[in-house]
């Protein structure tokens, strides 16, 4: 018989019987029945399924947790291993349904005479099979999550850490070694151990090899994270053993005298390092042996002690070193180069060193090491450096008292006058006060005003001029201040008796019986101001009764020749008693830089005065003046002024009206607050660079000078005592704004009458 | 189907014709004789069975002796006349199938099922009902206006029956009913009430499976792993609507 065959008479024994049967209604009626029956339980399963019992509530959660030992990563997290829970939770459900439904539908074929499809039992059950089948398992899923999933968590992350714990890796000695010597980081020189909290950048690795088998529940973090901390302190311990066997040597510089050079000192540290570690990479933990990072540590230090040992031997003793009477010797040879302390320790470095280091290198060495000492004291930074600064700071000891020397007999040759009880005179005293100097900063300021001869000051060493700033320092200083007293007296008079001199003028009062009045003004507020004045200095200096003279004399004059002026005004200045000195200057008066500008002028000017002329022009005053008033004619019978730092800031000129004081003074008034106010910037930025002091220790605080100088017969003192109450308005102005402390001003006049 | 063999086949069987090759005249796809063949032939062999079975049924129930003695007719004559209007009262007549069973929603709507129903609940005790059956055929008088049919009545006496005619003495020996006339009668009953409740069950099952299949699910569940609850639940159901079913039915999973 063919298959053909055969399943057609098949097919023809299934029809006969089912159509026989067919015609059976308690058959059909006990299917039906059983369909009822199978659905309902169908439907029971699927409507008991919302929540996990308490009696699969074990089962569920040991099948979640090896789930979760299945994919790790994706349930390491608590709270991301929530959805992938949910999801298995909602499978498993689903299968358990089907199965259920499957054993139901097992029953219903056994119960039922006729064939029951399992269609047909689910459709019974319920419309929406699948839908509700997936909505129930998910309710199921969403309920059940409280009851399991911690517990699954805990039964997985228990499980992992015992087969951690079983699986528990140690590293190998290479990549051990490896790690450890990177904790040594740049610095592959140092000789210190390693301390424990070094070994804490370990832990990252560490728990990579502890935590081998992949990644790790969250909630095994701190044991995974304890178990590497263990082994880490197993491997700090190991380190430590090591180190302590050889801490006398790196510490305490144990090591046989005998031994000198670094070879031999490694070769000991590390022979007593072998015979006190054993090595059992077998044992668990593994004992590891001698690390590399303990072997560079010994390799370092004895670099270290190569040198210290050295070093201690060249302090215990002076005979490699060159005899003070060659230095003194050396010195005296050649005072110009050795006038800078620094310079000559230097020279005395270079010249004396080198057979100073090939002593030392035969006195410690030997006949043995002598060479490998001078070779090393040659190429080696450390051994070089030691040598170097021992030798500079023993020489510059020495050198001092023969320097000292030196300088007391210069001092004796050149500066006795300092010493003179005279000193200093009126004429000195006037030249650094014309300066506006307070005390003497500058040696050559000082031979300057000593008139010592430039062609012997440089052979003058620095302690000399260091002592003779001193010197002169102890009688200027008093001095000076007491001038500068007198001289704020003077002006201070002058105010006072202003507007009483015009009435005076006016009334045809005669000079000196004016003078005479202003100099018993002048005696009286002296008499009060001198007490603070040492004894020495309290006479009146010939510089004051000449201030005070020119300064009644210029306001006289000038109100005789300007009768027309109200009592403020000030008098103009005849021509023919101007000063000698007279630029004739063709310029106009222009804006150049910070100025305010003035349209008319600028009308009736059009030739611009160029910055780079001004600037020419204001080179004269360098070191003269912080800023400087520069006062000229102009040929049509106006005056032109120039402001200006001698380093070109803030320059700018104005023109004006020399008959009209007051509104001339208000004018430069006007164009000079910006432009000052740049010089008092640039000086309190340069602050402390302006006041660089050769003789230390003085603290004069700061201070601007203005130099008014006027180079025309138009400009008389008038003008100069008003701008000079404009600019010290300006500074108190400027001090306010910028909330710095205002500069003293010293004022030059330098109006040629 | 074969037709839709490609142009390589064809080649091919022109060349085994060239070459003298015997050619398989069957070369039917497995689909084509299913289609063709195998369903054909089961349909047909469904109808002679189904056939066959209904001749059988047929012949057995004709099967008996032609000529009959006087007390068989007589006794024969009032059985079923009183069996006929039971029959009658059951209206077992008006159903032949169950597809004339009126019906509305999961239950039938049906008055004379309805009285089929409650007529087949005197076969739950067959005994008592054949035994009634057979004192009422002892008991028939036609009605007085039929003198036609009433010629054909001859008293019948059985003196272990309850009823007991007046002249029972003067009633001839062929017209006493004896034990073995007695279990010839029962006989002749219990067949037409076998026949009956063959036809009431059949019903009744059929209506069970069609109430089964239609009445919604119990909410509750109840016990629904066993099945005679189902049925149990349906014939309480069937039973409060006025269709009681047999026991033979309800309990066929046992009571």
């Amino acid at each position: 018989m063919n298959p053909l065959s055969k399943y057609a008479l098949c097919l023809l024994f299934l029809g006969v019987v089912n159509f026989s049967l067919g015609a059976d209604p308690k058959a059909e009626a006990k299917r039906m029945l059983t369909l009822r029956a199978a659905a309902e339980k169908a439907r029971t399963y699927l409507q008991e399924s919302a929540e996990v019992s308490e009696k699969q509530n074990d089962m569920v959660s040991t099948m979640l947790s090896k789930e979760m030992l299945k994919k790790v990563e994706k349930f390491s997290n608590k709270k991301d291993g929530q959805g992938p829970s949910k999801d298995w939770l909602s499978g498993w459900r689903l299968k358990e349904l089907e199965k259920s439904v499957d054993d139901t539908w097992d029953w219903a074929k056994e119960q039922s005479p006729l064939p029951v499809n399992r269609v047909d039992v689910i459709k019974r059950a319920t419309k929406k099979w699948a839908k509700d089948a997936q909505a129930k398992v998910g309710q199921f899923a969403e309920k059940s999550m409280a009851s399991v999933y911690d517990k699954a968590r805990r039964l997985a992350a228990d499980e992992q850490l015992r087969r951690l714990k079983q699986k528990l890796n140690y590293p190998s000695k290479d990549e051990l070694n490896k790690r450890i010597s990177g904790l040594i980081g740049r610095n592959k020189n140092r000789w210190s151990p390693l301390k424990s909290g070094d070994f804490e950048k370990l832990d990252g690795w560490l728990k990579t090899v502890v935590g081998k088998a992949g990644p790790v529940f969250e909630e095994l973090n701190k044991e995974v994270a304890k178990m590497s901390s263990d082994l880490r302190l197993e491997v700090v311990n190991q380190y430590q053993e090591q180190y302590k066997s050889i801490q006398p040597l790196v510490e305490k510089n144990g090591f046989p005298k005998e031994l000198i050079t670094k070879e031999q000192l490694k070769a000991h540290a590390l022979n007593l390092l072998n015979k006190n570690t054993q090595e059992n990479l077998a044992a668990k933990p593994p004992r590891y042996g001698v690390f590399l990072a303990v072997e560079n540590l010994v390799e370092n230090a004895a670099a270290h002690w190569e040198a210290k040992r050295m070093e201690i031997f060249a302090k215990a003793r002076t005979d490699w070193l060159p005899v003070k009477d060659q230095l003194e010797q050396t010195i005296r040879e050649d005072l110009v180069r050795h006038a800078p302390l620094k310079y000559s320790l230097t020279l005395l470095t270079e010249r004396f060193l080198p057979p100073a280091n090939e002593k030392l290198a035969s006195l410690y060495g030997g006949k043995k090491w002598a060479n490998y000492f001078k070779d090393a004291l040659a190429k080696q930074e450390v051994l070089r450096k030691n040598a170097t600064n021992l030798f500079r700071s023993v020489v510059s000891e020495w050198i001092k008292p023969i320097r000292e020397k030196i300088a007391e007999e210069q001092f004796a040759e050149h500066f006795s006058t300092l010493n003179e009880k005279v000193f200093p005179e009126e004429p000195i005293l006037v030249y650094f006060y014309q300066k506006g100097k307070k005390s003497v900063t500058d040696f050559n300021e000082l031979a300057d005003g000593l008139n010592f001869p430039a062609s012997d000051r440089p052979s003058v060493i620095e302690e000399t001029r260091m002592l003779a700033g001193d010197r002169a320092n102890q009688a200027l200083i008093p001095a000076l201040g007491a001038m500068d007293k007198q001289v704020s007296l003077v002006r201070a008079v002058e105010k006072k008796k202003t507007d009483q001199l015009k009435v005076d003028v006016e009334q045809g009062r005669p000079f000196p019986e004016i003078l005479k009045e202003w100099e018993k003004e002048w005696d009286t507020l002296w008499k009060v101001a001198q007490q603070k004045v040492p004894a020495r200095w309290r006479s009146k200096f010939n510089h004051t009764d000449k201030e005070l003279n020119k300064a009644v004399r210029q306001l006289y004059e000038g109100m005789q020749n300007n009768p027309e002026s109200t009592p403020k005004d000030t008098v103009a200045v005849k021509e023919d008693e101007l000063g000698e000195e007279q630029e004739d200057t063709p310029n106009e008066t222009v804006p150049v830089e910070n100025e305010q500008p003035e349209q008319e002028e600028k009308k009736e000017q059009p030739e611009q005065e160029s910055l780079q002329g001004m600037c020419e022009e204001l080179k004269l005053y360098i070191g003269l003046a912080d800023g400087v008033f520069a006062f000229s004619d102009l040929p049509d019978g106006k005056c032109r002024m120039l402001f200006g730092t001698p380093d070109g800031v803030g320059a700018f000129s104005v023109r004006f009206d020399p008959q009209q004081v007051e509104t001339a003074a208000s004018k430069i008034s006007e164009s000079l607050k910006k432009p000052l106010g740049l010089v008092l910037d640039g000086n309190a930025r340069m602050g402390v660079n302006r006041i660089l002091q050769l003789f230390r220790g003085e603290d004069q605080g700061s201070e601007i000078k203005m130099l008014f100088k006027v180079s025309t017969p138009a400009v008389r003192h008038q003008m100069s005592i008003l701008v000079r109450q404009q600019v010290e308005q300006a500074i108190q102005a400027w001090a306010k704004k910028s909330g710095r402390k205002a500069p003293d001003l010293i004022w030059q006049d330098d109006v040629e009458l | 189907m074969s037709g839709r063999a490609g142009g390589g086949s064809n080649l091919q069987g022109l060349e085994d014709l060239i070459r003298g090759k015997k050619k398989n005249s069957l070369s039917l796809s497995p689909n084509d004789a299913l289609v063709q063949i195998a369903l054909p032939l089961v349909l047909i062999l469904a109808i002679i069975t189904r056939l066959m079975v209904i001749e059988y049924t047929e012949a057995m129930r004709n099967k008996g002796p032609r000529v009959l003695e006087m007390w068989k007719q007589q006794l024969i004559l009032r059985m079923d006349t009183v069996m006929n209007d039971w029959e009658k009262s059951a209206e077992l007549g008006a159903f032949p199938d169950f597809s004339r069973v009126q019906w509305k929603g999961a239950f039938p709507a049906d008055e004379r099922f309805k009285a089929l129903c409650a007529k087949a609940q005197e076969m739950d005790n067959r005994k008592v009902l054949e035994e009634n059956i057979y004192n009422q055929a002892l008991a028939y008088s036609p009605p007085l206006e039929d003198e036609e049919s009433a010629s054909f009545f001859v008293p019948v006496y059985d003196p272990g029956a309850k009823y007991k005619p007046e002249n029972a003495d003067e009633i001839p020996n062929e017209f006493v009913i004896n034990e073995e006339r007695r279990a010839y009668a029962m006989r002749h009953i219990a067949d037409r009430v076998s026949k009956w409740k063959e036809q009431a069950e059949g019903l009744q099952w059929a209506a069970v499976a069609q109430c089964a299949d239609k009445m919604p699910l119990n909410a509750t569940g109840g016990s629904p792993d066993k099945i005679s609850t189902q049925l149990t639940r349906l014939a309480s159901e069937m039973k409060k609507k006025g269709y009681p079913l047999m026991n033979s039915v309800v309990e066929e999973y046992g009571k």
